[in-house]
């Protein structure tokens, strides 16, 4: 018998739709995606406030952002 | 200064304007205003966005996007927008609806009343090569033979491993996809397979359901969970606005650099 999750509508489940829906393809970098994951958890799990969440979050989308960026240049686009 | 640019949260029916209130992306700290910008029947929510702004999927900004979504979503049918779509001005928002009015028209009346659910299925194993070795007899002699020598393998050797392993994961994923497929399919309108984004995950499936059908729905995805081996993990959510069936692209010209 599988397991069976229950639907989860919190701020993981909205983070992942909607980065797997977002135009972004920064997303698309495993690391970067588990990095951000656990971002989520610890905000969720109240291990973080959103002060902390936002100062992290915003270090790491900025860098991703660059990357995106330059590989975009790199291919010519 | 006024700001000029609008984001875009989605496309409804409005035979008259609609104010949602200050729900909408942060523009300097302060939450905007969420209104409607129509012609004839079709309304599109938008909130005013500075375009010399730079949008970045942040907490912060996904938050209101998706929450502006879901709460229309529970009044009225919604053709929701990807995260990140910014017109330059309200007139170019105008020109997109008038140039597209019939498509749209058409589209809403395709997802009238029905609702995304997504599933995605896991291998809850710690690793997956050993998982499917386990289960190939084939796969487990290669490795044997590659593994089983005095000498260590060469990097043919190892080549050739990797890619009877791919082509099993591959197979296993298309295997359980039909079937899963073959399950949902009488209880939804449309289904959508998406890439797995990770070397664990057998299928990721978009369901597009009537509400009406939800429970049905519902009832089959959990007698699919039962009926599959321990390992498969049904991770299931929803209900969303239709993200995955949006066939429509307004073709906004991007305001973002």
């Amino acid at each position: 018998m599988g397991i069976l999750m229950a639907p989860f509508n919190g701020l993981m489940a909205i983070f992942r739709e909607v980065a797997d829906r977002a135009e972004a393809e920064m997303y698309d970098d495993e690391a970067v995606r588990a990095e951000l994951v656990r971002l989520y958890q610890s905000l969720e799990a109240g291990k973080m406030t959103v002060e902390e969440f936002d100062a992290c979050e915003v270090k790491l989308v900025e860098r991703l952002d660059e990357i995106d960026r330059h590989k975009r240049a790199q291919a010519g686009r | 200064m006024a700001i000029a640019g609008r984001y875009l949260y989605g496309l409804i029916r409005a035979t008259a304007d609609r104010d949602f209130g200050p729900v909408g992306l942060p523009v300097v700290g302060t939450p905007s205003a969420v209104h409607t910008v129509r012609v004839g029947d079709i309304g599109a929510v938008v909130s005013n966005f500075s375009t010399k702004e730079r949008l970045l999927p942040l907490r912060r900004n996904l938050e209101p996007h998706n929450r502006v979504i879901r709460d229309i979503m529970s009044e009225t049918t919604i053709i929701p927008m990807a995260f990140g779509q910014v017109a330059r001005t309200e007139a170019d928002v105008l020109k997109a609806l008038r140039f597209n009015l019939q498509a749209i028209d058409k589209e809403l009346v395709r997802l009238d009343g029905k609702v995304e659910m997504t599933l995605r299925v896991l291998w809850d194993v710690p690793n997956i090569f050993e998982y499917l070795v386990n289960e190939d007899r084939e796969l487990a002699r290669l490795r044997d033979e590659t593994f089983g020598r005095s000498s260590a393998p060469t990097q043919a050797e190892m080549i050739d491993l990797g890619k009877m392993f791919e082509e099993r994961l591959a197979f296993a994923r298309k295997r359980d996809t039909k079937r899963l497929i073959t399950i949902f399919r009488p209880h939804a309108a449309e289904v959508k397979e998406n890439d797995p984004k990770d070397e664990k995950m057998v299928a990721h499936l978009s369901f597009l359901v009537r509400r009406d059908q939800m429970k049905t729905f519902e009832e089959t995805l959990f007698q699919a969970a039962s009926n599959f081996p321990d390992v498969y993990v049904f991770d299931y959510n929803g209900p969303w606005a239709p993200f995955s069936f949006v066939e429509i692209d307004l073709q906004l010209e991007s305001a973002q650099a």
